[in-house]
Parts: C-alpha cells; structure tokens; sequence
C-alpha cells in the first residue's frame, strides 16, 4: 500500500511542478502561436530568484512572489521587445528564442557561476501518509502548484482578458478591428506564461540544485505535453503532463530509469502519430 | 494570415539551421594556432577539466591544486630551470567537448601534457585522441580502473588518482566490522559507477554480504524519491552512491529531506562536496587518498600555501592534491631528463619520486598509476571531515595492464 501511495505522491510532485512549466508554455503557444525554446529558462531564473532570496535571509515564501514578478517582467520584456516584430512569422520566432535561451545560460551563468546552488528547504521534515514517508515541502509545493494551476484555467476561462486573448488567436485582424490592441495583450499573455514557469522554478529549487542549464530539463517534457495536449489548450495540456511525467516516474522503477525515460518520449512520438491533434479532442463550438 | 509551419519551410529551416551549424564548426576548426609551444626552454601545460556541466562543483579545487603546483614550481626556478605556463580548457564533461578541447591542446596550443578531467567518460573520450596526438594524459581523479574495458593502460596515460583496489578494497571490510552487510547500489549510468559495482560485488561475497538493489540514473536526473523509497523499504545497511557531480548533490539534499534510515556511503564525498551543502552531506562515510583533516606536518604546509592563495575557507579534496602531485611528478620527469620531448621525459616519469602533502609518491612503472594509502571518514554536520581509519599506501592494481 505504501509502494503505491508513494508512487502516487511522487508523481504527484513531479505533475504538478511540470504542469505548471506546460501550463506556461500552452498559454505562450496557444495563445500566441509562439513556440518559447526558452521557456526553460524561465524556470531557471525562478529558481535562482529563490537563491537569492534564501541566501539573503529573506524567508523563502518571499521568492513565491519574486520569482513571478522577474519572470513576468523578463517574459513581457522579451514578447514586446524582439517577439512581437514576428508575429506572422513562426520559424523565425523559435530561432529567436532558441538563441535567447543560449544567451540567458550563459548570462545565469556569467553571474551566478557553473557551480550547483542551494536553496535551504523551508520546511523541513517528512511525515507519514498512509505509511510511505514524504517531505512535508513536497506536500506545500504540490498544493502552491495546484493552486496556481486552477487559478490561471480560472482566470484564462472566465476573465474578460482571458476571452479577449483567445479571440486574438482566432483572428487576430478581426479582434483589433473590434478594438482590441492585440500587440498589448499578446505581452501580457507572455508574462502570463513566463511567471508560471519562474514560480516551477522557485518550487523545484529546494529540491534540487540550481544550476544554469536547468530549464532544458523541464522545458522538453513540457514542450511534449504541449504537443500531445493538441493546440495548447490548458485542459489538454494537464493530459500531456500526466502522461509524460506521470508515466515515467511509474516505469522507471520496472524498467530502470534511463530506458524509462527514452521509452516516454518514443511513446509520445507514437501517440502524436496517431493522434496529430493531440490526445485530447477538441470539441467543435458550433456557432449557428 | 496562418501561424501554420508548412513543411516545406521547415524542412528548409531545418536545412538551413544545418550547414550554419556544419560551417560554423568547421570555421571554428581553422582558427589559427595559439603562440608559443615552441620554445625548447619552456614547459607548457594543458588543464582540462568540467568548468561547467555536470562535475563544474570539482572544478575549482582540482583546478587550483594544479595552479598551486605550477605557481610553487615557477618560483623556486621552475622545472629544472624552465618555466611553466598552462592553457586551461573547459569540457563541459561532455565527450565530444572533450575530444575537441584534447585535440586544440594538443595540436593547436602544443602542450606537452595535459593534466586534468573528472568523469571517466572525459577520459575515454580524452584517450582517443591524445595517445594519438603523443601528448601524455595525467587524469587526477579516482576511477574505476581496468574494470569494463576501460581505457587506463597506455603509455601516454598515467593516472594520480585511486583504483578501486585502494579506494573499495579497504571500505568494505570497515563497513562490515562498523556498519552491516546489505547494499543498496544507486550510481550514475555510465563506466565509473558500473565498473567500481563490480569490484563491490566481489568484496560483497567475501564478506558474506548482500547486495539488495542495483539502480542507475542518466545524468540530469532531478528526482530521486522512487528509489529512496526502495532503499528503505529493502532493509539495506548501506546505501552506496556512485551518483557524479551535480546528481550526487540532488541526491544528498533529498536523502536528507525523506530523512533516509540507510547509511549514506560514496567513493565521491569529500571535502569539496560536504563543503558544498553540509546539511545534506553530513553523516555521510567517506574514502579518499586525501581528506583536510589530515593532522601531518606535510599537509599543514601545503594547506597553509593553499589556504594563502585561496583562502582559509577554500575546499580541497584528493582530486586537487592528485593534480597538485602530477604537475610535481612532470616537473620531476622534465627534469631529470633534462628534456622537453615527450619520449624523453615521459620515460622518466616512473623513476621520480614526489615528497606529497600525504608522503612520498610514485609512478608504477606497470601500470603507471601511483601508489596511494586510504583514509575512510564520515561527515560531521560542520561539514568538516573526521577521520575513521586509516590503510597504509598500497600498489595500484590494474588487471590486464601491463606496460
């Protein structure tokens, strides 16, 4: 019993940190067309905004509010400054943030090192759920994370910026001819997406270590649960992650870690295969 | 008006990206050949090492004991009356940057050795090309030895660093009289951590003990909370951990946040690591040629030249001294051959002896890896390490290698 709760728990950690990192880059790509290849960087930068903040003094709590601003503000900056100017023009937009994700390592790097960081974890501890033991950090993490999660579906469904941002993708020239200032919203929409994965960062960082290179880690299951997940929407994108993330952590024990993960990815390219539009069907609004 | 990718664009795309990355490596490939390396008098040497990537925690210290050596030397006339000057290089741990940084060494900057890596996979991949390239490899970091074919038997090749005969051989009838008998095996994949598995295994048997569970993670792994769950739920005395670098570290702070029961035992603490995170490291049994603590007039001196440079808080390990002692043992070499030409020198290079901050040290001319003594110790939570016991200095044996 505890094998499995244990299991359950750890995916549970490992979905919802990863969820979120999707979450970000669904918002980006669907809502922008935009592919962010440095998505993983925002990540990054999360997790050293909670080093900062840990090894000041400063209460950990404090980088859940730090890590969203920095990445709101680098995310904004990025989409109004350099990605806007590509708006029709996709192939150029992933170049762009493939080598902005090559000059962000090595500006995390120039300023905080290559050498592994740590962030003092807040709450330490393990407790004993139906007998497997589990960090108490992971508990809160897991909650924070789920949080933030519906809190955005929410906002995205229901808020007039979230109905606003989704008829810019549905035609962009038809929204700005009602108005819209499609150019303003598509920046926030951005930082939308780049805060979700600056505070992944900041949950991850007492965990792990925090290195430059640590978003490729968690951008590429999150890109594929993008794909798989058909079209960035965010209920698809939460099937992609369980079936990345989750179905990795389960195999890993069987079949050892290595193949696991290679076996989730060969899987993934099966499953976008057969299903092009991604695992979740889209249903068809019907306007008439 | 689509964001539609047709394919013809990005098979173009993909295209492009292609021969911008194919010219781009070849133009780096011309880039003309580095000054110097040409004057007879000089001895130029080449560092190489995971400035960043996986091992970049072992970096400075390795690098530094190195430093330290060429620094002393230089001032005390150099060696044998040439002066020593290094080009260092960073591999990134990676074998293709290896290979690429051996081969600019070698071939571009001329060096006459180079002197460095961490991970086993920089040195397979080092000794692809500079036995080829005649420029000597001195590798400072313990390994596996001969164990799953690996490359460690070459007359361009000696290594500082322990074998598993010095490293494991003296731990596991300690951990026997001290610990227990059942292990759990969590390493990274690839040669160090499977080649030293097997000579576990055999000490394992001879000491009637057990092995409970065997698991290998890629690098970059994040989580590790599967397998401590297992390691508890196995009833493991020991939990043996030949994780590398950056994972090591990941899997120190999570034994530590699920508050693992299992004792924490790796061929890879020391100082440098329990310096790096002392909270998660500390408990842990440790086994090197070299630890700080080491309480010898010999050590306090190179700690207190070290300290000088570095600083009082600066961590040193067994890799830092091995590189320490390997720009000492070229120089020794370099000059009793009264010689800069490979051949020469390097046919001196087991007939010197080094007065090391842990005693004498020699080249086996079998072999040519150096004959080390062994300290075991466990971490205390100041991240200092105390020491347990000690084992005179034996030979390196590397089976199947003869030179």
């Amino acid at each position: 019993m505890d094998v499995i709760v244990s299991l359950l728990l750890n995916a549970a950690f490992l979905v919802s940190v990863v969820a979120l990192v999707a979450l970000g880059l669904g918002v980006i790509y669907g809502l922008l067309g935009v592919i962010n290849m440095a998505h993983g960087e925002f990540v990054a930068l999360g997790a050293y905004a909670a080093f900062l903040v840990t090894s000041s003094g400063v209460p950990y709590w404090l980088a859940l509010i730090l890590a969203p601003l920095l990445g709101m503000g680098a995310g904004m900056a990025l989409q109004g400054a350099i990605l806007s100017r590509l708006v029709s023009r996709p192939l150029d937009a992933i170049l762009v943030t493939l080598g902005l994700s090559l000059v962000f390592q090595q500006i995390l790097q120039a300023v905080f090192g290559a050498v592994p960081r740590t962030v003092a974890n807040p709450t330490p501890g393990a407790i004993d759920i139906l007998g497997a033991t589990f960090p108490i950090f992971r508990l809160v993490a897991i909650l924070i994370a789920v949080a933030v999660i519906v809190a955005t579906i929410l906002f995205l469904a229901r808020s007039e910026f979230g109905i606003v941002v989704r008829a810019i993708l549905q035609n962009r020239e038809a929204a700005s001819v009602n108005g819209v200032n499609a150019a303003r919203y598509s920046v926030w929409a951005f930082g939308l997406g780049a805060a979700l994965a600056a505070i992944a960062g900041a949950l991850i960082a007492p965990s792990t270590n925090v290195i430059p290179l640590m978003g490729a880690t968690y951008l590429a299951p999150a890109f594929v649960a993008v794909i798989l997940g058909g079209a960035g929407r965010p209920s698809g994108v939460l099937v992609g992650v369980a079936f990345m993330a989750g179905l990795e952590v389960l195999l890993a024990p069987y079949i050892g870690a290595t193949v696991a993960r290679a076996g989730v990815l060969v899987l993934a390219i099966i499953a976008i295969r057969l299903r092009p539009d991604g695992l979740v069907r889209e249903k068809k609004d019907r306007f008439a | 008006m689509t964001h539609q990718i047709q394919r013809r664009d990005f098979l173009r795309l993909a295209g492009g990206v292609g021969a911008a990355a194919v010219i781009g490596s070849s133009l780096a490939a011309c880039a003309p050949p580095a000054q110097g390396g040409g004057d007879k008098d000089a001895l130029k040497l080449g560092f190489l090492t995971s400035f960043t990537g996986l091992e970049a925690v072992l970096a400075a210290a390795q690098f530094q004991g190195f430093e330290l050596a060429v620094n002393q030397l230089n001032e005390s006339g150099g060696a044998g009356g040439r002066t020593i000057s290094f080009v260092k290089e960073d591999d990134a741990a990676d074998s293709k940057q290896t290979i690429d940084k051996a081969n600019k060494l070698a071939l571009s900057d001329k060096v006459n050795a180079v002197v460095g890596l961490v991970a086993s996979l920089e040195r397979e991949a080092a000794l692809t090309v500079l036995p080829k390239a005649k420029t000597p490899l001195f590798y400072t970091t313990y390994y596996e030895g001969s164990y799953l074919d690996a490359h460690a038997c070459d007359p361009y090749y000696v290594a500082t660093g322990q074998v598993p005969n010095q490293q494991i051989d003296p731990l596991v009838p300690w951990l026997s009289d001290n610990v227990g008998t059942k292990y759990f095996v969590v390493g990274s994949d690839y040669i160090w951590p499977r080649g030293t598995s097997i000579r576990l295994k055999e000490l394992v048997d001879e000491a009637g003990g057990s092995i409970a569970g065997e698991q290998y993670f890629p690098f970059g792994t994040t989580d590790f909370s599967q397998v401590l769950r297992e390691i508890d739920s196995s009833g493991a005395d020991i939990a043996w951990i030949t994780l590398a670098g950056t994972d090591f570290l990941t899997f120190l702070t999570q034994a530590h946040q699920f508050g693992l029961k299992a004792k924490l035992v790796s061929l890879g603490m020391d100082d440098v690591f329990a310096h790096a995170n002392p909270d998660a490291a500390a408990g842990v049994i440790a086994s090197q040629a070299y630890f700080k603590s080491i309480d010898t007039p010999a050590n306090t001196a190179f700690l207190d030249a070290y300290s000088a440079a570095y600083g009082a808080d600066a961590p040193i390990n067994a890799i830092g001294v091995a590189a320490y002692n390997a720009v000492n043992l070229i120089a020794l070499a370099v000059e009793k051959a009264d010689s800069t030409d490979t051949d020469t020198w390097m046919a001196e290079i087991s007939s010197v002896e080094f007065d090391s901050p842990l005693g004498k040290v020699a080249v086996s001319a079998t072999n040519q890896n150096t004959t080390s003594a062994n300290f075991i110790g466990e971490v205390q939570p100041d991240g200092t390490i105390s020491i347990l016991e000690e084992s005179d200095a034996v030979e390196p044996d590397l089976p199947g290698c003869s030179l």
